[in-house]
């Protein structure tokens, strides 16, 4: 009976971490699974570098590609920049952009300045499409596999290791 | 090269806390001691190491090196250079940095308060406290490294300082907090070292004391500071907002208050030995339990950090290698031998039980509160919940009268047994007396008699009479009084601390008025026979945000106040906040928030008059001062 | 023990205020009159205010079906079209909703985690 005594207050503790733990993976498990499996989403924008082109679903049609959730207010963004550009060059991988409520100006002399690794970005000022991608932030970036299907999603800045580890197992 | 040189240093801390943490394997491996010899020169590498670091980041900050990610999002070079340098623990990645500089300095404080070191159980205490910096060296570099570069395109300009946190209290609220939190780490690895070493004695509890009262005069200040900002500059007047980041650093305070109490009776009469061993691993939990909420994000909170699981898991494995150890390690060497110490039910331990058994099961409930809404979420698959202040609220009356109770008779209690009970019906007397003095003050100063305060009114005058009050009129000559407070100064301090944060409460919870509404400029309100009229608004240009200020007049009594209060707009990030205008008296709070712009010269307006107020910050100073006194005291006589 | 878990117990049965999205909030088995909180997303366009009051009426969204809210009282600074906002109070018999307390917490990089959840959720 004494040593059960004792005993109690590391049960305690096991049963409240293992509480905390199971929260923790459930938040990690939604964050990846809302939009997987599914087509991407119906829009209708305007294009970043021309404001009288009219975008839509349609026009994202070369697969596999990735759409990543961009803006010049985003200091993240600039880290996985240079991994865009690498990626545009040596990956078959289509990259879109989604310029996420920023000022069409600055983010086209931001491109021009530090290169652009987009085929081209959707200009969405308001947030509408990232509200229907479910948009935390960003940068985020949405991996679109060769049959149209969002197969994985990445929140915070794209690197070497993510792309190995997260988005290259759905391109084989 | 500076942050590089920063990251390095931190790698290189993380080395030797890797060294240090395992010293006593090497002991007992090599079956020698030699590892005294170093731990102190090691530690003094180590606070270096990590100072230097931190140096490197606020340099960083100070030269505007925005190729560093942290800096790039943290400042901006119109941001005035106090706020650049206490940018540096403005935000997560830096504000880990700085814990773990006072985790450092804390082990650096224990080692060179004592003669000697060449002992097991301070080995074993530095290898423990070593164990904790490197997990949170280790957290840092590898999930917020707050050196890491962006490279080769980095920003001219970078993001912003939060503009609520660009404040004085809010520069030093963080660094006191995270002294407090940290602190509870000693207690924590001198009773590990106590049950290691089989020395659960009352020279542990000598030591281990005036550390746990140290790390409570932090926290008290900590937390005291963070009320007095929310309650400045966030708008709404209010000073506690049971938020779940209040409530991290609050569940540890009233565990840290248990255990120094509890410490005083293992130390003076060898009782509650496992209840003092289990109370100090509880007390560092608690701090841990806090880290985890405000970090992984997991809670809606107004401080909360965003939301990243990852740093979420990290801290709980930490949690789980230090408190399952902990615990698996009492489990087997807790003390078995029961002292044959007797106490009554009137004797000062039985006091310090149903004191520990109030704050514990308080702390507790609270702490149940506040995670509660994610219990809820992942057992419900997804329902959310959130748990309002008036569950807070409705908890800690019960506690708090009888904490304040038994805070008035404690310090006339004896040792096993209190034989004389005379002062009993004294205090009641003296009390009653400072009760009715207080109403009437009270009906002189708001013109009205309000019932809700009378407890804490009377909570107030109790604890008065049972520390200071009774002395003066028993004691009578001045050299008693004086050995008195030699004695018991802390104490008095803290508890009379206590007693004016009741009375601020209970008097600034039922005697406040409020009112929202609009004003022109020129119109005037009568709040409570306090006349605010709305004189004037002007523009100002502040270094990093133009406002709109709203100026004031308050008139009382023949005399006028003016005070003014201010809408900005800070330009880098285009965030609108709400500086609040106060103007207090040694009785009352004047607070005026301006709300939006209705149409020309109209504006929404917050008035309140807040009697009694500060006197809780006041109260929150005094525990502080109290405890402070208290811990040097016991450092002084030596270990 | 025994006491403080009855305290706990019953301060918690009587604070619980269960979060709702403006879609299940329509569903109809809310009792009107509980206290409850709700989030969403300001729609665009649907602030008015009224010029000698401080009464506001706006509608929060979750892109499915939106519920209008009333209010009265000062806005939080950084409540505005498009934000993600928590609302507390309760659902009256006419099917909207009357807030006692307006929270906005949202920066380009952050909204309120439940709205965030909301918004995701859908389909």
């Amino acid at each position: 009976m004494r040593k059960l005594i004792h005993i109690a207050p590391l049960l305690m503790f096991v049963v409240l971490v293992l509480a905390l733990f199971s929260f923790l993976q459930r938040d990690v498990d939604q964050l990846n699974s809302v939009l997987i499996d599914k087509n991407f989403p119906q829009f209708s924008l305007t294009k970043l570098e021309n404001e009288d082109v009219v975008l839509t679903k349609n026009d994202i049609s070369d697969f596999p590609a990735i759409v990543n959730v961009w803006a010049t207010w985003c200091i993240t963004c600039r880290v996985e920049h240079p991994f865009l550009l690498k990626l545009k060059e040596k990956s078959e991988v289509q990259i879109y952009g989604l310029n996420y409520k920023d000022d069409r100006q600055k983010a086209l002399s931001l491109l021009a300045r530090e290169g652009n690794p987009f085929k081209f970005s959707i200009y969405d000022k308001d947030g509408l499409l990232a509200i229907d991608l479910g948009v935390y932030g960003a940068p985020e970036t949405f991996l679109i596999n060769a049959d149209g299907i969002i197969k994985a999603r990445h929140v915070g800045a794209l690197t070497p290791d993510i792309w190995d580890q997260k988005f290259l197992i759905h391109l084989q | 090269m500076i942050p590089e040189i920063g990251h390095l240093l931190l790698i290189g801390a993380l080395v030797l806390t890797f060294i240090g943490g395992s010293l006593p394997f090497y002991d007992l491996v090599l079956k020698k001691s030699f590892s005294q010899n170093y731990i102190r020169s090691l530690s003094i590498l180590i606070s270096l190491l990590v100072a230097v670091s931190f140096t490197c980041l606020i340099y960083s900050f100070l030269v505007d090196d925005f190729s560093v990610i942290y800096v790039a999002t943290n400042s901006n070079t119109a941001l005035p250079s106090y706020y650049k340098f206490a940018a540096a623990w403005g935000a997560h990645e830096g504000s880990l940095v700085l814990w773990i500089l006072c985790l450092s300095l804390w082990l650096l404080g224990y080692l060179f308060s004592k003669d000697s070191v060449n002992d097991h159980f301070s080995s074993i205490t530095f290898a423990v406290m070593n164990q904790v910096i490197f997990a949170f060296i280790l957290f840092t570099l590898f999930t917020s490294n707050p050196f890491e570069r962006l490279l080769p395109f980095s920003p001219v300009q970078g993001g912003d300082l939060n503009p609520s946190l660009q404040d004085f209290a809010f520069t030093i609220h963080p660094p006191l907090l995270y002294l407090g939190y940290s602190g509870l780490a000693l207690p924590f690895s001198l009773a590990i070292a106590a049950m290691v070493t089989k020395n659960i004695d009352s020279l542990w509890a000598r030591t281990a004391r005036p550390w746990s009262l140290l790390s409570c005069t932090f926290l008290t200040l900590g937390i005291g500071l963070g009320s007095w900002w929310a309650y400045y500059e966030l708008g709404w007047g209010g000073w506690w907002f049971w938020d779940p980041v209040e409530n991290a650093a609050f569940v540890p305070w009233l565990i840290s208050i248990a255990l120094f109490h509890s410490l005083i009776a293992t130390e003076k009469r060898g009782v509650f030995k496992n209840w003092s061993l289990l109370l100090s691993i509880l007390s560092f939990a608690a701090s841990l339990l806090g880290t985890f909420l405000v970090r992984s994000g997991v809670l809606t909170s107004v401080h909360a950090f965003a939301l990243d699981p990852e740093r979420g898991l990290f801290i709980l494995w930490i949690f789980s290698y230090f408190i399952f150890g902990a615990l698996f390690i009492y489990i087997f060497n807790n003390t078995k031998t029961q002292v044959e110490s007797t106490y009554s039910l009137r004797s000062i331990e039985f006091g310090f039980l149903l004191n520990n058994l109030l704050l514990v099961v308080l702390a507790i409930s609270i702490m149940f509160g506040t995670i509660f809404p994610l219990l809820y979420e992942a057992y419900t698959n997804g329902k959310q919940v959130s748990v309002g202040p008036p569950y807070f609220n409705f908890l800690i009356l019960p506690f708090a009268i009888g904490l304040g109770l038994l805070q008035g008779i404690g310090l006339f209690l004896g040792w096993s047994d209190t034989k004389d009970f005379k002062f009993f019906p004294r205090i009641i007397i003296e009390a009653l007396t400072i009760l009715i003095v207080i109403n009437i003050l009270l009906y002189f100063l708001f013109g009205s008699f309000n019932t809700g305060s009378l407890i804490a009114c009377f909570i107030f005058a109790w604890i008065v009479s049972g520390n200071l009050l009774d002395v003066f009129i028993k004691k009578r000559t001045f050299n008693k009084i004086k050995s008195f407070l030699n004695f018991r100064l802390g104490a008095v301090f803290a508890h009379l601390g206590i007693a004016f944060l009741v009375l601020g409460v209970g008097v600034v919870s039922t005697y406040s008025s409020e009112k929202e509404l609009i004003l022109s400029v020129g119109d005037s309100y009568d709040l409570d026979s306090y006349v605010f009229e709305f004189e004037e608004m002007t523009f100002k240009q502040g270094p990093n945000y133009i406002a709109d200020v709203a100026n004031l007049k308050i008139k009382e009594d023949g005399r006028l106040i003016k005070l003014s209060s201010e809408k900005r707009n800070y330009l880098s990030t285009n965030q609108v906040t709400t500086e609040a205008g106060i103007v207090a008296d040694l009785f009352k709070d004047y607070y005026v928030a301006v709300g939006e712009n209705i149409q020309g010269d109209t504006w929404s307006f917050r008035l309140q008059v807040k009697p009694f107020v500060r006197w809780i910050w006041f109260g929150a100073l005094l525990v502080a001062i109290g405890t402070l006194i208290s811990s040097i005291k016991h450092l002084r006589k030596g270990i | 023990m025994v006491i403080a878990i009855t305290l706990v117990i019953s301060a918690l049965s009587k604070n619980l205020n269960l979060f709702y999205s403006p879609s299940e909030l329509l569903e109809g088995n809310i009792t009107p009159g509980n206290i409850i909180r709700a989030g969403g997303m300001v729609t665009s366009g649907s602030i008015k205010k009224s010029t000698d009051s401080l009464e506001v009426v706006f509608s929060i969204t979750d892109f499915k079906n939106s519920i209008l809210v009333t209010y009265e009282g000062i806005l939080p600074d950084l409540f505005s079209e498009n934000a993600g906002v928590v609302v507390k109070g309760f659902l009256r018999e006419d099917g909207s909703f009357l807030a006692q307390e307006v929270l906005a917490k949202h920066d380009e990089n952050y909204m309120p985690p439940e709205v965030a959840k909301i918004l995701e959720s859908k389909e």
